[in-house]
């Protein structure tokens, strides 16, 4: 992603997985590499699904309140 | 750390870090040791309750201001959202103790997210948030969006994407079909609108082989 300029967020509550996800920049992958990669988007997001309607409807009528 | 600019020229990490599904609870701590490790760009949102703690490790940490990219996400508000997004992001302000946000984004696009986007452009040109866009808009919301509002493009859009641990992507400049109805704007020419999904196995796989076979340039 970051090869292709798109800014990337991980996640995670362990320090080495920190370190590794921020460890990156000293490799690039070749333009086989990328290929493949980009062959697996699914045009989706695997987070979830905005075509679920019990989920649109579950995240539209939350309120947070400050 | 390398760097992306958006539309409007403020400069961004390429790689921050997330603490979404990190409880309130631990999210100080943690984020304590990404600031440890090297992170400055943390995301948050309003909706993930651990604004306080992300502020309260950012305070901790020593580390000047100027040297870190907040951000922070607006949750779906009830019309009309102008006053009540106002009153969201002081309270966002609040909570991480900061006098300004870097990035803020309309969260998801449920709600009056229309009116929450003419107070988001007000926030910014007020100079309390570097930079404003959107998060999970469909690219067809994106372009209506764009179009029906007249002051300034959405600098980002993001998407989450799914690997072993919950990542999010951030494409710097609005999809072309924003930028050719509006004529101006974004010195990056991104044609993709679409979300991504990435297996995070793979591209280790990938990624490991390219490591044992060094690749030219």
């Amino acid at each position: 992603m970051i090869q292709r300029g798109v800014v990337v967020i991980p996640k995670s509550a362990n320090r080495n997985r920190m370190a590794q996800n921020l460890d990156v920049f000293d490799f690039a992958l070749s333009d086989d590499d990328m290929k493949q990669i980009a062959t697996l988007d699914e045009g989706k997001s695997r987070l979830f699904d905005h075509q679920d309607l019990e989920m649109v409807r579950w995240l539209a009528a939350r309120r947070v309140h400050g | 750390m390398q760097t992306v600019t958006l539309n409007n020229g403020v400069e961004m990490p390429i790689l921050g870090f997330g603490v979404y599904q990190i409880g309130p609870d631990e999210t100080e701590a943690v984020v304590a040791e990404a600031l440890a490790v090297g992170y400055r760009s943390i995301d948050t949102a309003a909706a993930y309750e651990n604004e306080e703690a992300v502020g309260a490790a950012i305070a901790k940490s020593g580390i000047p201001r100027d040297e870190l990219f907040i951000t922070t996400k607006l949750w779906v508000q009830d019309a009309p959202a102008e006053r009540n997004t106002a009153r969201a992001f002081d309270a966002s302000l609040r909570k991480l103790g900061l006098d300004y946000i870097d990035l803020y984004l309309i969260h998801q696009p449920f709600g009056d997210y229309y009116g929450q986007w003419r107070a988001m452009e007000k926030i910014n040109a007020d100079g309390r948030a570097r930079a404003i866009g959107v998060s999970n808009l469909p690219a067809d919301r994106l372009v209506d969006l764009c179009i029906n509002n007249e002051i300034t493009l959405p600098s980002t859009r993001s998407r989450p994407i799914r690997s072993t641990s919950v990542s999010t992507i951030r494409r710097s400049s609005p999809p072309k079909a924003c930028r050719s109805n509006r004529g101006d704007r974004s010195p990056t020419a991104r044609t993709d609108c679409s979300p991504t999904s990435y297996s995070s196995a793979s591209a280790r796989n990938t990624a490991n082989r390219s490591r044992r076979s060094p690749s030219a340039g």
